[in-house]
């Protein structure tokens, strides 16, 4: 059986870095086809310093924190156009463009054709499924938990905290709280038994920081949002540099794939070149997709030509909050901090229900000239008012858990309007009511632990970027479904590793089981391949 | 640079450079910051002066937050953040009580800013009516 490579994965995101990493080091003959276009080349305009120390001295900070031609500005008078910091914008800048998604929320839905996926800009939340998340996920506890160790080990995990990793060995102790944030966690703390007798607990948020690339711990220079050189806070692109070190790993970027043909043993993949539109077709014996959740769906749905066919699919429910922490008026808070969360509230709306969760963050390296648009008075007054209150400003992402409901799906149609003649449509319905119960119950939460809600934003469905379920873990073969083995059911080498396969995502981020998971899909694979050489090998002498 | 200074002026009550001028023009011809006839008989009447500037903007932030005049004002907001002259002024730490007192007189001078704007906005407004007929 001769083809090209042993495997070949889809994607450079965090799931396709992580799968691919594994085939790698059992040894196998890996191909990357990717889409990706690549960071931004300004990136290195920002200099290796902190964010107080570029904010005293250098002359062209506006060239990064405002964009090219200041755009920035222009995006955050638009207000909900703003979603990336002018220097990730690359992250979002050419999927639509190579295949558009159609359907009421299509803006509210972010993919990235990026290298590195939406691992550059994410907020390094990382989240271990608990025993029982994992089951309604559909997915194996016991095996999962050596995924997130393994993955642990690759990427650092800093933090210890019981809700969000459960009892998982090989972490770091977590980051430095700031001054606002530790009077928050000392307030929690003095009445923690009854706080957690009524299900809500605090912990600091455990965050993908990697030790290995810079030292031993973060650098605080509140720089993560800005630019991907300047943060440890870990992304694909640092994997991906250390797949270029195996001889036995080929990349090849701007490649769109189309769609997979199994032939025998044999699996033939087909795609263009973004740059020529020239259609390539190379052969593995296996694939690994790992084209983000959206991405997936569009290649399986091609590859079967089950267009019009509706695949279920599952986001979680979001809305920002922002608070002022009434400890922090007329104080400093910390110089050296990190963009990133400190603190994650869990709570429950009902006993039954499934855990709610917000990530708190300070508020400082975004600047302040967005929040003054924000505020309803003359510029000077909103100035003023913001610059008083920025020391005890404190932000909240609250995700909601969110199971398949059946109206919500996507689904590939035929279109006239870009290259590759199709669209994905998706159709999703979000329950309002559910969002502004957990707004009210927040706003208790936050009152008790002294911090007064200033304004909170509903966004659109889609916006949380947690994606998944489009193909779920069934261990009954049925079609468009994925055997717990990450293979496609009806497929003999077809494998999907990012989060297509969970039918549930609790409110935690998810990304740490995708990483986790499509490592053990490759595992798994890989194994599989190896046995079936062995066993064609066998067959070879026997005859 | 005298338009851009009096907005300067209002917004943070400070002077500023040719570079930061020349930053706010090259936006403006790069970007979207069209003005409607209106708007520029409007901007020509108070750009001369940081406290007209003062009287429109608190004016517009209550009847028309979204008006292109204030994302002019929006940009050079931006601009000044951005600038290691002025990044003190959005950097350094106020006390308790200086918070109070800068809120207190704030709000007071914003409501009376509100109430003349009113008065003032609509008198250019009858103006520009006149002008044109
Ligand atoms: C602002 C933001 C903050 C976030 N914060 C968190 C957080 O704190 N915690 C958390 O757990 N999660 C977070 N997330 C979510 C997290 O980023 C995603 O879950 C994760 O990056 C998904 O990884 P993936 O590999 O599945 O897909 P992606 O990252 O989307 O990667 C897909 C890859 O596939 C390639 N591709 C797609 N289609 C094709 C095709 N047809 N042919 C070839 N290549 C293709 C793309 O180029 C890309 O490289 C955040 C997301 C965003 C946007």
């Amino acid at each position: 059986m001769l083809t090209d490579y042993d495997f070949i994965v889809v994607g450079s995101g965090c799931s396709g870095v992580q799968s691919a990493q594994t085939l790698l080091e059992d040894g196998a003959k890996v191909l990357m086809l990717d889409v990706g276009i690549q960071a931004d080349p300004n990136s290195s305009i920002i200099p290796n310093k902190d964010f107080i120390a570029i904010r005293k001295s250098e002359h062209n900070q506006g060239e990064y924190f405002l964009g090219k031609d200041l755009g920035g500005v222009e995006r955050s008078w638009l207000k909900n156009k703003n979603r990336l910091t002018p220097l990730l914008e690359f992250v979002e800048k050419t999927a639509n463009g190579n295949i558009p998604l159609s359907g009421l929320w299509k803006d509210s839905f972010l993919e990235s054709h990026a290298q590195g996926g939406l691992g550059n800009s994410w907020g390094r939340g990382v989240f271990a499924f608990s025993p029982d998340e994992a089951r309604k996920a559909g997915i194996d506890f016991n095996i999962l938990k050596k995924g997130y160790e393994k993955i642990a080990s690759r990427i650092g995990v800093f933090g210890k905290s019981k809700m969000s990793l459960g009892e998982l060995s090989g972490l770091e102790y977590p980051l430095a709280l700031d001054k606002s944030m530790a009077k928050v966690w000392s307030k929690f703390h003095k009445n923690k038994m009854e706080w957690n007798s009524k299900g809500v607990f605090l912990e600091r948020t455990p965050l993908a920081i990697s030790p290995n690339s810079f030292g031993d711990n973060n650098n605080y220079n509140d720089m993560d949002f800005w630019s991907l050189e300047n943060t440890q806070g870990y992304h694909p692109g640092m994997t991906l540099k250390r797949l270029h070190e195996y001889k036995r790993f080929h990349y090849k970027g701007n490649s769109l794939v189309d769609s997979y043909k199994e032939k025998g043993d044999i699996v033939e993949v087909q795609f263009s070149n973004t740059l020529n539109q020239k259609i390539e077709t190379l052969t593995c014996k296996k694939i690994i997709i790992c084209a983000s959740v959206l991405g997936t769906a569009r290649i399986v749905l091609k590859s079967n030509k089950a267009y019009e066919h509706k695949l279920p699919f599952i986001s979680n429910p979001f809305f920002y909050t922002s608070w002022i922490n009434m400890s922090m008026l007329g104080n400093a808070n910390s110089v050296m901090r990190s963009s990133f969360s400190q603190l994650s509230l869990y709570y429950k709306i009902k006993e039954r229900e499934e855990f709610s969760l917000m990530n708190l963050y300070t508020y400082r390296s975004l600047l302040l000239h967005k929040l003054i648009r924000e505020v309803p008075f003359n510029f000077r007054l909103s100035y003023q008012l913001i610059n008083i209150l920025k020391e005890a400003l404190v932000f909240g992402g609250v995700h909601l858990p969110e199971f398949q409901e059946e109206e919500n799906g996507v689904q590939l149609v035929k279109s006239s309007n870009n290259a590759t003649g199709f669209q994905l449509n998706i159709d999703y319905r979000q329950d309002d009511k559910r969002i502004k119960k957990n707004l009210s119950s927040i706003k208790r939460k936050m009152l008790s632990l002294g911090c007064l809600p200033l304004f909170s934003k509903m966004v659109n469905p889609g916006s949380s970027k947690h994606y998944g379920g489009t193909l779920p873990i069934s261990k009954t073969p049925k079609p468009f479904t994925l055997a717990p083995s990450g293979r496609l059911h009806g497929s003999k080498n077809v494998y999907v590793g990012d989060a297509s396969g969970f039918k549930f995502l609790p409110a935690k981020g998810l990304t740490y089981t995708i990483m986790a998971s499509s490592h053990l899909i490759a595992l798994n694979a890989v194994k599989k391949e190896r046995y079936n050489t062995k066993i064609q090998l066998m067959e070879k002498i026997t005859n | 640079m005298k338009q851009v200074n009096s907005i300067s002026k209002y917004l943070l009550n400070v002077d500023i450079s040719e570079r930061e001028t020349k930053i706010y023009f090259d936006a403006i011809e790069v970007g979207d910051y069209p003005l409607t006839e209106k708007e520029s008989y409007i901007l020509s009447k108070i750009k001369k002066s940081a406290f007209l500037c003062g009287l429109y903007d608190s004016y517009s932030a209550i009847w028309n937050p979204n008006n292109n005049i204030r994302k002019r004002f929006f940009l050079i907001l931006s601009i000044l953040e951005t600038q290691p002259n002025f990044s003190n002024k959005f950097l350094t730490h106020l006390t308790l009580w200086q918070s109070i007192r800068i809120m207190f007189f704030g709000l007071i001078k914003y409501v009376i800013f509100v109430v003349l704007g009113t008065v003032f906005v609509n008198v250019l407004n009858i103006l520009f009516y006149v002008n044109r007929l």
